[in-house]
């Protein structure tokens, strides 16, 4: 491992600990880019391209950025962490890598300081049905406001802001009925998104038997 | 422009780079800051169906699994 320093806005990383918040896996390439302006659905920042023929799906690379957040206080500026493009080539990688991946990018971003992580959970109801993102991506804590009227037929759940709490009250509601969204990791200690997260990894890796 | 940033917690890299490593200097600068509007227009964009758009994907793994 390259005795690196990787000096960010919020701190300085080592190799590794840049390795796990950007989820290079050995062997990768690393471009960098700045986007300074949104495009589409992603945020302005600062992007890390990761590129590796093994691990990831070709021809894609998986993308992710970090920014800085102004929506609250005039003054109070907050890094996060986008997740552009991320898929793994589920042929060449054990089925828990990605979940592992990820936790290991959301405990470094929040030792870091980072408030949150935001991903497009795409698929389902009037989008490609080849994603599964949007009841996959909530599993490991990501939530988001519903939209207007959203739940309007399911009176049952009409008590309901946002998609954790369909989940919490009617999840196979939201496995047929939900859809494709901007939707955000909380990486504030405590948060119902690292409860859900902490309960998938508990359920998804037996105990004593990672490598 | 004032910046307030969560402080760092404990993590294991060293004050300074051991003898022999690079440092990789990585600034936002120039780089607008989202705001309320920007986020809005994300989300808005988030709906739309894109053909050409490569979302992120994760596997959903069974219980237990390793």
């Amino acid at each position: 491992m390259p005795e690196d320093q990787f000096e960010l806005p919020f701190g300085n990383f080592s190799t590794l600990e840049f390795a796990h918040l950007f989820s290079i896996f050995d062997g990768s390439r690393v471009h960098q880019q700045a986007a300074k302006e949104s495009v589409r659905d992603a945020p302005p920042g600062l992007y890390f391209t990761v590129i590796n023929t093994h691990v990831i799906q070709s021809p894609y690379k998986n993308r992710l950025g970090i920014y800085t957040d102004q929506r609250g206080e005039a003054d109070l500026f907050i890094d996060g962490l986008h997740i552009d493009h991320y898929f793994l080539n589920e042929h060449q990688t054990p089925p828990t890598l990605g979940t592992i991946a990820f936790a290991l990018c959301a405990i470094t971003a929040h030792l870091a300081g980072l408030s949150q992580v935001s991903l497009v959970a795409a698929g389902c109801r009037g989008f490609d049905d080849q994603y599964i993102g949007y009841k996959v991506w909530p599993k490991l804590g990501f939530d988001a406001p519903l939209e207007p009227g959203e739940v309007a037929h399911a009176s049952h759940l009409a008590h309901c802001n946002t998609v954790q709490q369909v989940l919490a009250t009617d999840s196979a509601w939201w496995e047929e009925q939900g859809s494709q969204r901007l939707m955000t990791f909380d990486l504030a200690a405590h948060s119902t998104s690292w409860e859900k997260m902490l309960s998938y990894i508990g359920r998804k890796l037996s105990h004593g038997s990672l490598p | 422009m004032s910046k307030i940033h969560a402080p760092r917690k404990a993590l294991e890299t060293p004050q300074k780079p051991a003898v022999g490593g690079r440092v990789f200097k990585i600034s936002l600068e120039g780089v607008p800051p989202v705001s309320a509007k920007v986020w809005a227009q994300m989300q808005v964009a988030a709906r739309l169906q894109s053909k050409y758009r490569r979302y992120p994907e994760i596997a959903e793994v069974a219980d237990a699994s390793i």
